[in-house]
Formats: structure tokens, sequence, C-alpha cells
């Protein structure tokens, strides 16, 4: 040991020169480690070249391509990708492979751009990183594209389209989209006799209608269950009030302006006083939908895309009927933000392959498929054409809550973009659980989080 | 008087014999304590692999499986976790890794220990500070060489930087350094090469040695998380510490509470290893003493 | 046929060599894919390492810059600092911890478990151990099930003795405990093994010696036992601390770093600066950061353990 530790010592500054020298003769350039922007769709946005398309297959191929669907759509996604590689004219064969949730799938995604090998030919990208996609140059513009197969972008949402543009450049198209929502047990409000709040203003009162104990005070039915895990869940709460999250103009945050303390403040009550309950941490998203489930909860706040999974679940649980509403807003100001995920082309592959890529791109945002994943998931319908098709009423026939939300749609909006979203949304989820759940004062902790937030923000402007 | 006296020495040593029983009989009442706490999260994980998904929710909770013994739970988590493809995965990557540093290990180690060459004992302290650095330090400029490579979700890439250990030379050196050198003159006389010194003789005498650092290579590779998770994340190269981790997203979803299949992940993940502990116990637990020793 | 030798003298060639010098090449061949790949995979990337962390290398974009000490001023004095210095807070909490459980518990442990002959007690021994053979990726998730807060067992048996369930790996100051007890869990029994072992070396005689002298139990175990067991200390305390800064799984599992940063250990740090904001610069800064103060710590355990222990004991 004495031995062992000596020689450690000898080694420590031997080779702390040698690691200085080393460093020396490792003066290499600096490599280029995102691809050279490919010249060929540059060629094609002059409009003289109508008779040869250079977009076209010529050859079958294999792509592959990336997505964040969970095990229960094994079968959705086989049927949509093996309905296009029987039927598609170019003979190109696609190959789905799930990777991970979008954080999981965007870590792969960098690192295969980084290695310059393994990228898939298309991919699904949360929208939360859609962003540094397009701005790093990894995705390619498809615009080009667009062009050369007349394809018509005016018949996607305008919300949802606005998303897949950064700076400009369209980057993605809307995939499966969705925006948060509130579930509620309808039996137990018909019950109740009360109406599902449209106004932030009226939650506190009706959880506290709702709430039920038994003889000895222990709360048997929850008035209310707020998802905290995720900052996508709750920023609506914030936006409405009109609290600006990041003033991208100013690189300024308000939120510790009082309309967020205050907002803050009712939710702790209700958690505080033991109505309600504020999920957070891992796990607690599983234990809040079981809550629910099993008819516990009066509603959750939660997102759209899993209707579909709580209409099953509640089916085998608490048999009730779910009800689904615009997220309550203030003064009639209801806006949601746009989540879920977009379709991307990495813009490192060669030419055939983006090719490829973009005709499997075309038929999975297309009109007949985007109504199968409607069906088949609870991601909203992407296209107006759609909504107004056959296919469509009879979507919104088997679906009636939905109607709703699309009668709403153009009140969700895309994320704000700027380089401290996501730290934003993760100080103030972290400062959330300490303000609601354990009870620490909410003017302080905001003040906090602002004082945090805010060194980011001027780090980031540097 | 005399007996009285002797009485109570007598009466004294029974009473501290009888103090001692107690105290060893609450020292075992409070050992069988400590282990049944020590073991129970392993009864538990076991226990809750077998349950069905309902049971696993059930307030108060059954500490036996009152629905029959799922076995089903680890069919499921092998079809539609592809637990098999991390098995073959982390098979594959603990095979390399074994090879590569048991053959550059003992290699290394005989040059260290029996050569005799200019320099030998600086390229050993340089070996000796590659223990000082960890790959939780390095692993960026690891990772960008791997990417530019083409060793992303590779093999190659899993195995490559582990292909060495500093601490398996280390060890294997002064085992061979305590063999008496007229074992190998004996050797050398019978007509042994290098090679068949160390094949003939040097293995031989340091097998506990040379079996129990293996055994740590082994377990230490089968286990290794933060490069697999760095290197390796496409689904067809992860490996189990990986998958198994990942079983609460990639499996279930946004669907379901699923800690039976996830426990029933645990367990598959263990089993290997366990196994390996129980046949060479004998050498693990010489090597954990003797690395105390040192 | 003899090549050219250069004119330094040294001859590389192996026919009429020198016997000594060939057989000196010939021992040398077999340390070489050793310091071969040694040279590769940890020394070239510590090079690596201090080259990034001056510059600006985002992965997510295309190319990247030299800018000076920018990055060693934002670990001092910028947000970088901030976070640095909470990691390094949180780590040596934890590290503190795990010394704690298995230098104090292995001790506990050796004395509880230790009673020579008896086959129960080599039993209980092994049971008590098997916690080591749970690999940390099972073990944590198997934690993660018991630390559950509504369907978790722990918070079961606190209801069963009337406590208010705990918020295990959501609370601030719980979090750590948690994290700990997992760690604890593996870590005890391997302590108990090697203070046994090494409890087991000491002679007899020395007790008997003392009981002659009257000393009870207690005495004994302080003036015999303990100071004995030095050496054992000294080496479970400097690998085990070396071990435990360089923590990472449990965290990664368990509570991703959070709440609140309570959590966020130093390898967690440079992995999240590296591998979600794809920070390469900044992440080399505070993993070249983490490397000195690794050494640094091992240098100083060094010279005092040179001091105090008496290593042929």
């Amino acid at each position: 040991m004495k031995r062992l530790l000596a020689m450690l010592l000898a080694v420590v500054m031997v080779f702390s020169l040698a690691a200085c020298g080393g460093n020396n003769d490792e003066t290499k350039a600096p490599e280029t480690k995102a691809p050279a922007q490919t010249d060929a769709p540059a060629q094609t946005d002059a409009p003289t070249a109508p008779e040869v398309n250079p977009y076209l297959v010529t050859e079958p191929i294999t792509i592959k391509w990336w997505h964040s669907l969970e095990t229960q759509y094994d079968e959705l996604i086989a049927e949509i990708v093996g309905h296009f590689n029987d039927t598609n004219e170019y003979g190109i064969t696609v190959e789905a492979e799930y990777i991970g949730n979008y954080a999981t799938l965007n870590e792969t995604l960098v690192s295969a751009q980084a290695a310059g090998t393994g990228l898939p030919a298309i991919t699904v990208g949360g929208s939360n990183y859609v962003g540094n996609y397009g701005s790093s140059g990894m995705a390619e513009d498809l615009a080009p594209y667009v062009q050369a197969y007349g394809m018509d972008l005016t018949d996607f949402f305008d919300g949802m389209l606005k998303m897949s543009y950064v700076n400009d450049t369209l980057v993605s198209l809307p995939f499966l989209v969705s925006t948060q929502v509130l579930y509620y047990n309808a039996d137990k409000v018909a019950e109740k006799n009360l109406t599902v709040p449209t106004e932030w203003a009226d939650v506190a009162d009706f959880v506290n209608a709702s709430v039920e104990k038994d003889a000895s005070g222990n709360v048997t039915f929850w008035g209310g269950y707020f998802a905290g895990w995720d900052y996508a869940y709750f920023l609506p709460m914030f936006m409405n009030q009109g609290v600006k999250l990041i003033d991208v103009e100013n690189n300024t945050t308000d939120l510790n302006s009082e309309a967020a303390v205050n907002v803050v403040k009712g939710v702790q009550e209700l958690v505080q006083s033991g109505v309600a309950q504020w999920a957070y941490g891992s796990g607690s998203s599983a234990t809040m939908r079981k809550t629910f489930y099993d008819g516990n909860a009066m509603f959750t706040v939660h997102t759209s895309s899993l209707y579909n999974t709580y209409i099953d679940n509640i089916a085998q649980a608490g048999q009730f009927e779910l009800g689904m509403a615009w997220y309550p807003g203030v003064d009639g100001r209801a806006e949601t933000t746009l989540g879920g995920s977009s379709i991307l082309i990495p813009a490192a592959n060669d030419q055939a392959t983006k090719n490829a890529a973009f005709v499997f791109l075309m038929y999975l945002t297309g009109a007949e498929t985007n109504v199968k994943w409607a069906d088949g998931t609870g991601y909203l319908i992407t296209r107006k054409s759609v909504l107004d098709s056959e296919e469509g009423k009879a979507h919104l026939e088997a679906k009636p809550a939905f109607k709703n939300i699309y009668d709403n749609l153009s009140k969700a909006l895309p994320k704000i973009e700027h380089t401290c979203y996501t730290d934003m949304g993760d100080l103030l989820k972290s400062y959330l659980n300490l303000i609601i759940i354990e009870g620490q004062d909410a003017q302080e902790q905001l003040d906090l989080l602002v004082e945090e937030l805010q060194e980011l923000l001027d780090e980031a402007a540097e | 008087m005399g007996k009285n006296s002797k009485d109570a020495v007598y009466s004294a040593e029974l009473r501290a014999i009888r103090r001692r029983k107690v105290g060893k009989a609450i020292q075992t009442v409070v050992a069988v304590i400590v282990t049944l706490i020590m073991i129970f999260p392993i009864y538990w994980m076991v226990i809750t692999s077998l349950k069905t998904q309902q049971e696993t929710l059930l307030m108060p909770p059954s500490f036996w499986p009152e629905f029959g013994l799922q076995f089903e739970n680890y069919i499921t988590v092998f079809k539609k976790a592809n637990f098999s493809k991390y098995y073959i995965n982390t098979v594959v990557m603990t095979v390399g890794i074994l090879v590569g540093q048991v053959t550059t290990g003992v290699l290394a180690a005989y040059g260290f220990a029996i050569g005799h060459f200019k320099g030998r004992d600086i390229l050993f302290y340089i070996v000796l500070g590659a223990l000082m650095v960890p790959i939780q330090v390095t692993f960026i400029p690891l990772f960008i060489m791997c990417s530019d490579w083409k060793m992303n979700d590779t093999y190659a890439g899993l195995i490559l930087p582990h292909l060495v250990s500093a601490y398996y030379i280390y060890m294997m050196r002064n085992a061979f350094l305590s063999v008496d050198s007229s074992y190998i003159d004996a050797g050398k006389m019978d007509g042994l090469g290098r090679l068949g010194t160390i094949l003939h003789v040097l293995v031989p005498m340091c097998k506990s040695t040379l079996i129990t650092v293996t055994l740590l290579t082994i377990t230490s590779g089968w286990n290794s998380y933060f490069w697999p998770k760095i290197i390796a994340r496409a689904e067809h190269r992860r490996v189990l510490t990986i998958g198994l981790t990942n079983l609460r997203n990639t499996y279930a979803g946004q669907g379901n509470v699923n800690n039976h299949e996830i426990m029933a992940g645990a367990v598959m993940a263990v089993i290997p290893i366990v196994i390996l502990f129980i046949l060479g116990q004998k050498y693990m637990m010489t090597g954990y003493s003797k690395a105390a020793m040192k | 046929m003899s090549k050219k030798t250069p004119s330094s003298g040294t001859q590389v060639k192996t026919r009429g060599m020198n016997p000594k010098v060939k057989h000196a090449w010939l021992d040398f061949s077999f340390v070489v894919p050793a310091i071969v790949l040694l040279a590769i995979f940890t020394y070239y990337p510590i090079a690596e390492v201090i080259r990034i962390s001056f510059t600006n290398w985002d992965l997510l974009k295309p190319e990247y810059d030299y800018v000076g000490f920018k990055n060693y001023k934002w670990l001092l004095t910028g947000t970088g600092g901030k976070y640095f210095m909470n990691s390094l807070k949180v780590t040596l909490i934890y590290t503190v911890g795990e010394i704690a459980i298995t230098v104090v518990g292995g001790i506990l442990f050796a004395l509880l478990f230790n009673r020579p002959g008896s086959k129960g007690y080599t039993f209980m021994r092994v049971l008590t151990f098997t916690p080591r053979y749970i690999a940390m990726s099972s073990a944590a998730v198997v934690f993660l099930w018991l630390y559950d807060e509504t369907y978790g067992i722990f918070n079961y048996f606190l209801g069963m003795i009337g406590a208010e369930p705990i918020r295990w790996l959501q609370d601030k100051y719980m979090a750590m405990v948690s994290i700990l007890l997992l760690t604890g869990w593996r870590a005890i029994g391997y302590g108990m093994m090697i203070y046994l072992a090494n409890m087991r070396s000491i002679p007899e005689t020395y007790y008997e010696a003392a009981s002659l002298d009257g000393a009870n139990g207690v005495q004994k175990f302080f003036g015999i036992t303990l100071p004995l067991l030095a050496p054992t200390t000294v080496f479970l305390l400097v690998t085990t601390f070396i071990s435990s800064m360089k923590v990472f799984q449990s965290v990664d599992v368990l509570t991703g770093g959070g709440p609140s940063r309570a959590t966020e250990v130093l390898v967690y740090l440079v992995y999240n600066y590296a591998m979600n904001k794809f920070r390469m610069d900044q992440a080399c800064t505070i993993a070249l950061a983490l490397f000195a103060f690794l050494l640094l710590v091992t240098v100083a355990t060094m010279k005092i353990s040179d001091n105090k222990v008496n290593y042929d004991a």
C-alpha cells in the first residue's frame, strides 16, 4: 500500500508534465463536427429545372426511421410502416427503430451527428429540441423538397406549422402534436352538479367542492391532481396570467411578478391544505394516473396525447366517463403550448437517402396516415382537410372529447425560442416543488429563481 | 466462612457465565434481525417480480404472491423489452474486455516483474499513473475519438477503452514477483521461452490471484454503466444495465406502473453474476482480504 | 545485412545484436501493448480534456474556436462556479456518508457477526454480504420501488408504526439520505468482511494479556482491536473516498441530480454539461477540476497516512 501510494505520487508529477507536453503536440485544427451543408438543395430554388427533379427516388433503398413511440404502439407502427413498404412505388423499405423518450432520442441523435455515423434517414424530434436541430444546421431545409413535390403546407394548422420553422427555414413538419389539457371525471362532475372551470380563478373552488374525506379526515377523493414533474404542464398557468417566462427582447424574466406569485400561492394553498396533489419526481406520473384511473381524483392536468391510454385504463379500473377540457385561462385568455414531436431529415445524409426519407415523410404526415395516428394514439390531427373529411368526422365521433380541443386549437402556440428555455423550465420545476410541496414562501423562492435564471440569461447573451 | 466465600466465587462465576449466555442470545437476536433487514430488498425484488401488476399495487401489500407465481413476467420482459439482445450485448462486451485485460495484463505483468530493460520502472509508473485517471474524467475525448472512428453503438466502442487495466497489471506483477526465481530458472533449463514460462510456471503458481483479479474484471465489465451509457445508446447495442434502467420508459412508456416487470428484469440482470460469485466465493473473499492487507 | 544506424547509436536490429540487448527488447515487447493502449485511451484523452477546456465547443454547433481562459473564468466566477461548488459540496457529503457507513458500519457489523466456529453466523454473514452481489443497476431500480411514495414498502412500514410517509427521493434533504442508504446497503457487508478478516489475524495473546491486566471488552476493543485495524481503516478510507468521488449511477437512476440540485454530484454535473447541454468545453473544464481535486486529495492522503499508520502491523 505504502509503496503503491509513493509510486502514485511520483507518477502524478511525471505525467502531469507529460500531459502538458502532449497537449502541445495536439494542436490539431478544429474539426467540423457538423456536416458541411449539402449544396444540392440550393440549386433547385431556381425555378429553372422542372424537367429533372433532383429529389426523385431513382433506386430501391432501405432507410431507418427513429421514433419515440413506446411498445404500446408497436402494432400501429408495424401497420403504418408496413403499408408504406408494401405500397410505395419507389421500392423504399423503412425500418422503424424505437430509441427512447425525446430526451434520449435527442442525446442519441446529437451523438450520431457528432460521430457522423449511424444517423437515421428520418427521425422524430421532441418539440423542445427541434429549435436546436434547426439552428445548428443539423436538420435539412425541407422547402426545396416541398416545392419539388408540390406539397401543400397551408393544410397544416397554423400554430403547428409555425413550430416547424427555425429562423424562417422549414426544418421539420408537424408529426405527433399534443397540448396540455385537463382530464376530469365526468361522472363525478355530474354527481356533484359542478361545472368544469374554464377560468383559473375558479379552479380552487372546483377543487374544494370536489374533494371527499372520510370520517377521520383522510382524503378519499382528491379535488385535483397537478402534473409537476415536467414544466410543460404548468407553464400555461403562468402564460395566461401575462407572465413573461422569458422576455426575449429584454433578456429578462418576470417569474417573480405579483401575478406569478399569486398563481403559485393559489396552488400551494390547495396542496398544503391537503385537498389537491402536486405530482413531482420519478414515478409520480404513474401514481397520478393510477389515482385518477381508479376514480380517486377529480381531474389531472396532463397532455392530450395520452387520451387513448386514459380511456383504456379507466375501462379497466374506475370505469367512469372521461372528460377532457381546455386548460383554464384568465379572462378568456387560455393559451397553451404545442408539444409532442415533429419529423425531420438529418442534413448529413447523402441525397438518395434524403430523397427517400422525404417520400416517407410525406406519407407519415399525409392526410391518410395522419388520421390513423390520431385514431391510434391521443395525438392531434395536424391537417385542416382531415378534420373536414369523412375520416375526420368519424374520428371525432369516436372521440367526441376532442371536439373541444380542435375548437380551441388556435390558442395553442409554439414555444418561445430561447437557449435558456429548458433551464427556465427546469428551474421553475424545482422551485415549485419547494414552494408547493414543501411549503416555502412563494415570493422568496421565486425571487431566488429569477436571480438564478437571470445569471444564465446574462451568460447566454454574452 | 471459607465455604461461603467459595460459594460466592462459584456463584459469581455462574452469574458471569449466565450473563455471557444472555449476552450471546441478545447478540444472536440482533444479528438475525439485521440479517433479515439486509436481505429484505432482495426478497422484495424477487417476490415483486412474481406478482401481477394489480397485486404490486395492493395496500396493504402481500408478502407472498397470492395469485400464483407469475413467471410469465420474465417472458414478457424478454420478449417486449428485448432483454435477449441486451444479454448478448453484455456477454460480448464482457468477453471482449476479459480477453483484452487478461492478455495485456499478464504479458505486461511479465515484462515488469521478470523482464529487464531500460526504462522499465518509469514505464511502470506510467501504468500506475493510469490508476488515477478515471473514465469519468476522460470520457468526453474518448467519446469524440470513438465517434471519429465510427464506433458509436458498436462492440468495438464498448470494449476498446477497457482493453487494458492498470489494476490488473499491478496485481499480476506483484503476484509474479512473489514467485521464487529458482522456479523460473528451472523452467529455462527445461527450455521454456518467455510465453512458456508464463503459461507453465507463473500462471499455475499465481492461480488464485489470477482468478481473483479475473473475476473482478468480469463483474466490473458486466456491471459497467457509465461508458456504455455514453457510447451505446441505440436499442440494438444496449447492455443490461442500461436496458434495465430504461425499462420504466422503454417498455411501459406512459402506459402503466410496471414494477413487477422491472423487478423481473433486475433479477435476470444479476443472476449470472450471483452464480459467478457463488462459484468463485473462495477467491472473491481472499481477493478482498488480500487487497485489504496491502 | 545491417540497416543504416543513425549516429545516435541506438540499435534496433536483432541479428548480430548483443544477446543482452536482444533480451531487453523482447522483454520490452511484452509491455508494449499495455503501454500503447494506456497512451491512447488514458493519457491522450487527458491532454484532450485540457485542450478542449480552452475552446468554446458546443457539439450542436458546426465549429469551435479557442477562447483562452474563458471557461476557467466561467468556472471561477460565472454560473459554472456556483454549480461546481454545489456539486463539490454534494459529492463531499456523499463521500463522508459512504465512508462513515463503510467504516463505522463495517466495524459494528464485524463485531456483531463475529462468532468463530458458528455455522449459523457464517450463514448470516454470507447473507449480509449478498447485497454486494446485486449490481448497482439492479439495486437502484429495486430501491426506486422500495422508495415509491404511494406503493413503496418503506412508507408502508412507516405507516404501520404510525409515522408519516417520507418523500424519499423528492425531499431536498431525504434524497441524499436515500441514495446513501442504497450505497450503504451494498457497502456495509463489504466493510464487515474486510474488518473481520483482519480482526481474526490479531493474535489471541494480545487479548489474553489484556484480560490479565483486568481490561474489559470495551477497553480491549479501543485498546487493541481498533489500533491494530488502523491500516484496514486507512485502506477503506482511501479506496472508498476515491470511488465515491466518482459516484454517478445511483444518482442517475434514483434522482437525476434533483431535487433542486441536492444530489447533483460532480460526475453527474460533467455528464449533464456534456451529454445534455452538449457543451463539451464547459464539461471538460469541470472534469479537469474534478481530476485536480482527486489528485490533490490522493497526494494529501498519502502524506497523512505515511505519518500515521504502521503498515507492518
